[in-house]
């Protein structure tokens, strides 16, 4: 999850910029009433796509759902100095809801508990219950859940998670939201949209209609003809719309808009000309995948390498400024934070503007030289102007990176924005070098969602499977049953006394993963094949390697060539680790708890027992460069690993791990109980894969790092490693060359992903009266760092106060 | 707990081993800090390094009176007050049962004995990073060279798997240890705090002769950076900095100087220990860069 950005801005300027201002203003947009509702065009349209063509397949169906809305939405402009083109959120702050996908049950349900009166415009109330009731037994969760219910597998219970489709119960989620590829950006911007039309009609030429197989490709590819026609007549929409604005502007803005009318009249249907026409056809791709319901989880990929071209080629024939492409990137980077997901209320409690959008800059390129070129310095520097919190930036690093780039990467992160990201290419290429992917296209590689490296127009991925780490814990200790709710979710291992050794213990936890997994990955294969006949992701599918040729869209096999993968996501895995640790020592080895005591202690969520959550939480904890605690959370890792790789892919693809949290270590802390490693009922597991238990690691950076460069990373497809900082550990030049080397050394231990956040005022304020959830926090105090939590009130009072220059 | 402190040079007491130490030295380093000094600055931010021996410290605030202290003491040494266990500091040994026995982390021990082979497996933990960043080990305190024959162990060792080392010292030791420990250390921070021997005296309980005779000496052979904390109505008045600055300039050439602002870090911490502190108040981010441009105007651009 990209990390939260702090709403302080650190004045580089006097002067604002372009990107600036709009940003101001949109902000100050969020606190008016109108602000913050769902946008009922958005569903308007696609419910009147769909009932105007009940009669077609699905797959035309949705390409005419596609074609309503490119043909018929408003158009608007955001702000009066916008530069771009092409909305996805057609009021402030408006949340988009793709009633196809589902809501049609909760959004109901909220109406009725309230739940929802400050989110669903009054006089729109009476619409959005009739949409619900249209889509009824029709959004593809309805039909999902149709079928497990078919297939007697009702105890999975539904429950919405994240957008997409999505089914959970306490322990695992099995979902799958289409749009988890990176369309091939460099393609488009090269030959336009008509070239890609040329190539689906060469297609379409040479499929007769023989059998059902060509029958279906034949039904695609004129489903992607109609959604490429259409996607041009939306840009050409907003030129006209753009030309009738600068009928009545004057001056220096009817320029502006007489050249972005221009310039919508020529991309994305031809190809770029310029830097301005490739920055805004990248951003109406965006636009289009929006429209073609896509997850909210959206890459442009590697944009620095992608425009490059354009940018330069301006700046050598005297068409741009420097200055003028860093206002263009500003005014991308507001366009890319205006989208907002409406999901349930669960999840928009915690994580408020579900999206996460990534750009990747730096890294190598296809033959293996770096990369970095003048955008990459651009997206850096514009998101040091504008600071939005999308799209996130992701720096890959490899041993010829620019010293001088990697260090305006980390005072970027130094300003407390939460990001770039940093990404290892070594230990990336060599662990995905192992399952095929030959160098070229490995070189080529991006970050989507969090962690998740993708090859532009070839690879993505189609299912995943969420499993609660945590909650195994509990079956394990409870023979099976979850001791929350009685249900027996697990697998009967024999009782707590029953199991006479740790290793006993160990296996018996094990199996109620491998039960998990059993359970849960045949429900998230389904879950990909209805969405990928349903609801199949067309545009993207124009841009994804081979799926023309082979008529199908890339989820159902399209790019099926091009490696899609599988992923198994385990969640609270260092909670679990961390768990079981206590239990080895303190009940097996030491004998130090009871198995009863234990077991009445965690029903109690330690009420009255305070003496041992005190035993459990002093017990040793991964990450903190300590061999016992490590080398649990090392097996585990290590056996997750070969359960995924035991996963039977489908469609030619590859099952592997791969170590987020997203919010579902909120989302799965939630049900979970008290565990053996001191954390209360209800609280979050631990955020990361290969970072300890919030507050857990005390011993400072390097020893966390140490324990992470312990784990095997080379069998998966990546880690999540987060590390928070204080700013004054990064205030000066010195302190971010120190951060560069605390970088390089988590990198040569094989690890692929950092990021850091860098604590602002609020936290500090929280860790003084929580001290026991921030144990971690690092501060400069004097001429020396401490940690937070370890110092006296005063000082605390006194380094919150320092902290409001520190950042001001 | 259980081991005795012995007069041998492989073991000391060591009250804090901080990893990524950023601004102790060049690099990432990490810090050890030895416990015992033989100033007793009435500001200072580690009271607990003082004396050479543990030390327990009791934030009262966190005592919730349960008695389990009181139970686990060997030598009788707390006792039950109406808000507060207390110690009897004559008769604690400083074994550490009670931080143990304590269950709501209201009691912690300063100064732990530790072997040199102890430390540097702490230290060498960290050895990539220094590799990395130009880093490497500082030793602290207290006085870190108040345990002379403990620190010059640690920097040999370091010195023989080539690691840069660094001392921060208060300078008020013999010459004899300055001048063996300086064989293994590349970088000094030297404290310097008032340069009139009378209010030195008063404000250190001791005068400063031998720090002032001892920074011309470390000078002359090793890199060495003047830091000068500054202290509330004692040192931070612009003649006083003054001072010190042209006593820097004639007798140390041209070293950089680290002015340190005032924080209240010791002043919770002498009340931990059951000892008295002058609640101070802190500089102004103005009067800080005044004094700044006073030292910078006598010698050039080096703080």
């Amino acid at each position: 999850m990209a990390a939260k950005v702090s709403n302080k801005t650190v004045s580089v300027k006097t002067e604002t910029t372009r990107g600036q201002r709009i940003w101001g203003r949109y902000l100050e947009k969020r606190l008016s009433p109108e602000a913050g509702k769902v946008s009922i065009e958005w569903p308007r349209l696609i419910t009147a796509g769909h009932r105007e063509n009940t009669a077609l397949p699905a797959v035309l169906r949705k390409a005419k759902m596609f074609e309503k809305q490119c043909l018929d939405v408003r158009l608007t402009i955001e702000d009066d100095e916008q530069l771009l083109l092409g909305s996805v959120a057609l009021e402030p702050w408006a949340w988009r809801w793709n009633v196809n996908w589902s809501g049609r049950d909760w959004v109901m349900q909220e109406i009725a508990s309230g739940d929802l009166a400050d989110v669903v415009n009054e006089e729109d109330v009476a619409e959005v219950k009739e949409i619900c009731e249209y889509w009824k037994d029709k959004c593809a969760d309805d039909i999902y859940h149709a079928w497990l219910k078919e297939n007697g597998w009702n105890d999975f219970a539904l429950q919405q998670c994240e957008p997409g489709v999505c089914s959970a119960n306490l322990w695992a989620t099995a979902s799958t939201s289409p749009g988890m590829e990176v369309a091939d950006y460099e393609k488009m911007l090269r030959i336009g949209l008509k070239g890609v039309i040329v190539e689906v009609e060469e297609e379409l030429q040479q499929t007769d209609v023989v059998e059902e197989g060509s029958v279906r490709k034949r039904d695609f590819l004129l489903a992607l003809r109609i959604v490429l026609r259409a996607s041009i007549r939306y840009a050409e929409r907003n030129a006209e719309f753009a030309r009738e604005l600068a009928a009545t502007a004057t001056g220096k803005r009817k320029a502006e808009l007489e050249k972005m009318a221009e310039t919508c009249a020529w991309v994305p249907a031809n190809p770029a000309r310029n830097f301005q026409e490739a920055l805004q056809a990248s951003w109406f791709v965006r636009c289009f995948e929006e429209m073609d319901q896509k997850t909210p989880i959206t890459t442009p990929g590697r944009m620095d390498q992608f425009l490059y071209p354009y940018y330069k080629k301006d700046i050598e024939e005297g068409r741009i400024t420097r200055e003028e492409a860093l206002e263009l990137l500003e005014c991308y980077r507001v366009k890319m934070s205006m989208t907002r997901y409406f999901v349930n209320k669960l999840v928009r409690d915690f994580a408020s503007q579900v999206q996460v959008t990534n750009v990747t800059i730096g890294g190598q390129t296809p033959d293996g030289k770096d990369a970095t070129n003048e955008m990459s310095y651009l997206f850096l520097e514009a998101a040091m102007g504008t600071r939005t919190a999308h799209p996130t930036l992701s720096v890959r690093v490899h041993d010829g990176s620019p010293r001088e780039f990697l260090l305006k990467a980390v005072a970027l992160l130094s300003t407390g924005i939460g990001f770039p990201a940093f990404f290892n290419d070594t230990s990336m290429m060599a662990s995905w070098s192992q399952w095929g992917v030959p160098l070229h296209d490995l070189r080529n590689y991006c970050v989507t969602g969090c962690v998740m490296p993708i090859i532009p127009g070839k690879t993505g991925y189609s299912g995943w499977m969420y499993i609660n780490c945590g909650k195994a814990v509990e079956l394990a200790l409870n023979n099976g049953i979850d001791p929350r709710t009685s249900i027996k979710g697990g697998v009967a291992t024999g009782t707590f006394e029953d199991l006479k050794t740790f290793d006993q213990f160990y296996a018996a936890y094990k199996k109620q993963l491998e039960h998990i997994i059993e359970q849960t990955w045949p429900k998230t294969k389904a879950a990909v094949v209805h969405v990928a006949s349903e609801s199949p992701t067309l545009f993207d599918s124009a841009l994804i390697a081979d799926c023309i040729q082979r008529g199908k869209s890339c989820m159902a096999g399209g790019g099926g060539g091009h490696y899609f993968n599988d992923l198994l996501l385990p969640i609270g895995q260092i909670s679990a680790a961390d768990s079981l640790t206590v239990i080895k020592k303190l009940v097996y080895e030491e004998g130090k708890i009871g198995k009863q005591e234990l077991l009445k202690a965690l029903a109690a969520n330690f009420d009255g027992y305070d003496d041992i959550r005190r035993l459990c939480l002093e017990a040793p904890k991964y990450g903190n460069d300590e061999d016992y605690a490590d080398a649990m959370a090392v097996d585990l890792i290590a056996f997750l690993n070969d359960c995924a790789a035991n996963m039977e892919g489908f469609l030619g693809r590859k099952a592997r791990m791969l170590g987020l949290s997203y919010a579902m270590h909120q989302g799965f802390g939630r049900p979970t109980g008290a565990l053996p490693n001191g954390r209360l009922a209800g609280m979050t597991l631990n955020d990361g894969s290969v970072s300890a238990s919030q507050g857990m690691d005390v011993e400072g950076v390097t020893a966390l790092i140490n324990s992470a460069g312990k784990i095997d990373q080379m069998s998966d497809f990546c880690d999540l490693m987060n590390v928070k900082f204080h700013p004054s550990a990064l205030k000066t030049k010195d302190d971010q060359v120190k951060l560069l080397a605390l970088i390089k050394t988590h990198f040569q231990h094989g690890s692929k992903h950092i990021q850091f956040n860098v604590i602002d005022k609020a936290t500090l304020v929280d860790a003084k009266e929580n001290p026991l959830e921030h144990k971690n926090l690092l501060v400069r105090v004097a001429g020396y760092s401490a940690f937070f939590t370890a110092l006296d009130p005063p000082i605390q009072d006194e380094i919150i106060n320092r902290t409001e220059h520190t950042l001001s | 707990m259980s081991r005795q402190l012995q007069p041998k040079t492989d073991q000391g007491v060591v009250f804090n081993i901080q990893r990524y130490s950023i601004h102790d030295g060049p690099g990432i380093r990490t810090t050890v800090f030895l416990k015992g000094c033989p100033l007793r600055c009435f500001w200072c931010q580690n009271p607990e390094s003082h004396r050479k021996e543990p030390q327990v410290s009791l934030n009262s605030d966190a005592c919730a009176l349960c008695g389990r202290c009181v139970s686990v003491c060997p030598t009788d040494a707390i006792s039950l007050g109406t808000k507060s266990s207390a110690i009897d500091r004559d008769k604690c040994s400083g074994c550490g049962k009670c931080v143990q026995a304590c269950p709501n982390d209201a009691r912690s021990l300063a100064g732990t004995i530790l072997t040199v082979d102890e430390v540097m497996r702490q230290v060498f933990k960290d050895v990539r990073f220094y590799e990395n960043s130009g880093g490497g080990v500082t030793l602290s305190g207290g006085e870190p060279l108040y345990q002379a024959d403990f620190a010059l162990s640690i920097l040999q060792r370091c010195k023989d798997s080539g690691l840069h080392t660094t001392i921060e010292t208060c300078g008020c030791v013999s010459w004899d240890v300055m001048k063996n420990i300086l064989e293994y250390t590349d970088l000094v921070f030297f404290d310097i705090k008032h340069l009139q021997p009378a209010r030195h005296l008063e404000g250190c309980g001791k005068s400063n002769s031998l720090i002032l005779a001892n920074a011309k000496k470390v000078a002359e052979c090793k890199p060495i950076i003047v830091r000068v904390p500054l202290i509330p109505g004692f040192n931070d008045s612009s003649e006083a900095i003054a001072e010190i600055a042209q006593f820097v300039k004639t007798e140390l050439g041209a070293v950089e100087v680290e002015l340190l602002p005032y924080n209240k870090m010791g002043e919770v911490k002498f009340e931990r220990l059951d000892k008295k502190s002058v609640a101070k108040q802190t500089q102004g981010k103005d009067y800080l860069e005044g004094l700044r441009v006073v030292v910078a105007d006598l010698l050039g651009s080096s703080v």
